[in-house]
């Protein structure tokens, strides 16, 4: 019975005797309990807090001169320095990382900024190596940022003024609006007209300032030739305007800028809110930049020194510490060390490299320093490219709908211009029919949707590669699933062994033998010998017969391991000859993942094995799946099969599969995929659970469901309201104040839907 | 008359208020809205749990 670990209350591995599933997290906890944090800390921590990790960087490059001058900032008596924090996100590590004045009494402020996921720290001396090992030693990852450079510096500036258009025109709404009550309540004489006044002074900013977006993007959609929703909502703005105006200057006392002051401020809210959630969504469906360390150690002139990643350019010598990760793809020039490329392909197992070999942007080197040649900038590296792909124009209908919805209004209000003839009502009807038919909400609706819907498949570490995958997911007919690696662990088992003749210790020679290999039956007979031999001793000659086996000298006996050709069998069969004799012969078999009948029985569409194995093994999967299966089937045979079968889905991972995959209308990459795999796939699932692709199956059909359900909601609104005005049942300001809230209901319902949707 | 006085002291008082939003927002008060509605949750240092 296994019980959770004390700190990040994960289920502790069978056979360990300890509160604490590894030393990282007991380190974590001791430390959080030394200054009686711990009950906050743990209080507020949600499931996925950190996990804690060894410290293992060396952080003094921090106290070096040129970090003295590039990253930190002296202020007054004290120092400063920004870290961008890996891994924060709940209340816990607020609680815990402003509080490093405990650990250190060195420390004046931590101030903890959890959108940005920036930690300002400002200290005494400027030892600040201590505080990023402390940090570290808390379980979160500190890079070290320059002043200016950190990643929200380029978008604060935009931020702030969105956040001043927003404030101006609610400012301006609010003054407006108090002046009003008086002239709805009844105001005469000579203070109505100064009222009215008053209100086109104030109103200047929120029609020049505040509304400008509004302009800016409907000249650049009309330059382009097209309509967009910001056509009708620049000329409500500035119809209303006028038409006031030449009221006021003529006497009469019917002026919307009371109307058109609330339509910009609730539309500026709608908007500001709008691009929060999906700046915010989309900085989490951004993990690149988590992913990749921000700092690495580049050679100059014969020295490494710390650089910004974003510097390195291709051919430049760095050199990844153990534990770190790689910036970017690169080649390795010096050392030997492990590799774990685990967020790429799920596999824990971590590879081994030597001098010569590539490594992939975003695994983390384990053991030993390399030093390493760079292959590509960092915003060119394979995970980038796979993740930084540019969104994709959603071919969808929504641009098309607005401009279709835009030029209908444009027609109603000349045909009502036509029929009643030019006057004050009709302007004011036309006012509030434009006011009302905005389109916002249609606009919105799909972006929102795929962002929150992207955002869910991140968390599940799905990364999708073709948005385009969401609105295909839901008409799948047919689904292909390969079988080894797929639906099986794909990790070959020795089954067992019939020996035709007895030869002491061969079996010792053979696993010496296949160690030397690097197929998958190779590794089955490493796993069933393990503790018995080792040493790789006394092997001469080897001779690599590609597809089929090896062969060699151990010990002086001539062995040869070859790939059976009997398919009578359902068992994966190795033969053994010993001197050019056989002497026995293995069998191997696959066994399935756990979840994989779960997940066939729940898929409702139409499934087959599409196996390049042989018939034995697939039928008995297949049998126990009850799925139809093709076995036998050669890569270019599957890519057929994918394209002559309409709505097709294949979820593979092998190089045998890629061609399907990318020929599919869906294409799922699973863990361990070979690149051309992931490359040609629409979807990746980097953690090889199964149980996420019905997962997509529904997350799809919920995304459809919401974009119909809030497309139809904004329709019907619309519709409805646009009538209403047409026959002058709405005022302009009733309409300014229906209109966001039609908007808003689309977020909440997008929000709820999607952004909540849980299976 | 008495009204334009007071709306003279409610419009400046309102100007007032939006040069200090002018002003906080230069200074970086809205860049973080994520934090501070977290952090006024924790308990006061002293506080001592029962």
């Amino acid at each position: 019975m296994s019980k959770p670990c004390l700190h990040c209350k994960t289920d502790i591995p069978d056979g360990i005797q300890s509160d604490f599933c590894c030393s990282g997290c007991k380190t974590v906890y001791e430390l959080l309990r030394s200054q009686h944090l711990d009950d906050g800390y743990y209080a507020l921590q949600d499931a996925t807090c950190p996990v804690g990790t060894k410290p293992s960087k060396n952080w003094t490059f921090l106290d070096s001169d040129s970090a003295k001058s590039e990253l930190i900032q002296p202020i007054g008596d004290h120092f400063q320095m920004t870290f961008y924090i890996e891994g924060i996100h709940c209340a816990a590590c607020i609680w815990v990382l402003e509080q490093l004045q405990k650990f250190n009494s060195d420390v004046l402020y931590s101030q903890l900024d959890l959108g940005a996921h920036t930690l300002k720290v400002g200290l005494k001396t400027h030892t600040f190596s201590a505080i990023a090992a402390l940090v570290e030693s808390l379980g979160y990852t500190p890079f070290p940022l320059a002043p200016g450079t950190d990643v929200t510096a380029l978008n604060k500036k935009t931020y702030r003024r969105a956040v001043l258009r927003l404030g101006v025109s609610g400012f301006v709404f609010g003054n407006i609006m108090l002046l009003y009550v008086a002239i709805y309540a009844g105001l005469s004489g000579s203070l109505l007209m100064q009222f009215h006044w008053i209100s086109l002074l104030l109103i200047l900013p929120a029609i020049t300032f505040s509304a400008w977006p509004f302009y800016k993007s409907a000249f650049g959609a009309l330059r382009n030739k097209l309509l967009n929703i910001d056509f009708p909502v620049s000329l409500a703005i500035l119809l209303g305007f006028i038409l006031s105006v030449i009221h006021l200057i003529k006497g009469i006392n019917e002026l919307y800028f009371d109307s058109i002051a609330g339509f910009i401020f609730l539309l500026s809210a709608a908007r500001f809110l709008a691009d929060k959630w999906t700046q915010k969504a989309h900085f989490q469906a951004k993990i690149t930049d988590t992913f990749l360390p921000q700092y690495i150690q580049k050679k100059a002139d014969h020295l490494f020194e710390y650089k910004p990643i974003s510097q390195l350019l291709p051919d430049d010598i760095i050199q990844i510490d153990a534990q770190e990760k790689v910036p970017t793809d690169c080649q390795v020039i010096e050392g030997q060390s492990q590799i774990n490329q685990a967020f790429l392909t799920g596999e824990s197992k971590a590879v081994d490299v030597k001098s010569g070999d590539k490594l992939l942007g975003g695994s983390i080197n384990e053991s030993e320093p390399l030093i390493a040649k760079v292959l590509t900038p960092p915003k060119e590296s394979y995970l980038a490219t796979l993740l930084n792909t540019p969104p994709k124009t959603i071919p969808y209908k929504k641009d098309k709908l607005s401009a279709v919805f835009v030029l209908g209004l444009l027609l109603s209000i000349s045909g009502l211009f036509l029929i009643e003839g030019f006057s004050e009502t009709t302007l004011s009807k036309s006012l509030a029919m434009i006011i009302v038919a905005c389109p916002c909400a249609i606009a919105l609706a799909v972006p929102l949707g795929i962002t929150f819907a992207k955002t869910q498949c991140h968390k599940r570490g799905i990364l999708i590669q073709n948005e385009e995958s969401f609105f295909r997911i839901p008409k799948i007919e047919t689904i292909f699933w390969d079988k080894t690696g797929t639906l099986t662990k794909g990790e070959l088992t020795v089954d067992h062994i019939t020996w035709e003749k007895e030869h002491p210790k061969l079996l010792e020679d053979i696993a010496t033998l296949e160690s030397h290999s690097q197929h998958p039956i190779a590794f089955a007979i490493q796993r069933y010998t393990h503790p018995k031999s080792a040493q790789k001793s006394n092997v001469q000659n080897i001779v690599h017969l590609p597809g089929l086996g090896i062969e060699g000298s151990v010990n002086n006996r001539h062995l040869k391991c070859i790939k059976s050709q009997n398919t009578d069998t359902d068992f994966t069969m190795m033969d053994v000859f010993l001197n050019n004799e056989r002497v026995a012969q293995f069998y191997f078999s696959d066994t399935l993942k756990p979840e994989s009948l779960t997940v066939t029985q729940q898929l409702k569409a139409h499934q087959q094995i599409v196996s390049g194995d042989n018939p034995g093994p697939v039928e008995i999967i297949a049998k126990t799946l009850q799925l139809d299966w093709k076995a036998n089937v050669l890569p270019h045979e599957k890519q057929l099969i994918v394209e002559n079968t309409a709505n097709a889905m294949m979820i593979g991972d092998g190089l045998n599969d890629s061609t399907a995959l990318q020929t599919a209308s869906v294409g799922i990459a699973i863990q361990g995929s070979l690149e051309s795999s992931l490359k040609a796939a629409d979807i990746i699932l980097s953690q090889g659970n199964l149980m996420d692709i019905p997962f997509l199956f529904q997350l799809c059909n919920r995304l459809k469901n919401i974009i119909r359900l809030t497309i139809g909601i904004s329709l019907a609104y619309n519709l409805v309201g646009l009538i209403l005005a047409l026959f002058g049942f709405i005022s302009p300001l009733a309409a300014a104040i229906l209109m966001p809230v039609s908007s808003l209901t689309v977020l909440i319902i997008a929000a709820i839907g999607i952004g909540k949707f849980k299976t | 008359m008495m009204i334009l006085i007071l709306l003279t002291i409610s419009l400046s008082l309102a100007i007032g208020f939006l040069i200090t939003f002018l002003y906080t927002t230069s200074k970086g008060q809205f860049d973080d809205l994520d934090t501070p509605p977290v952090r006024i949750l924790f308990d006061d240092e002293n506080h001592k749990k029962n």
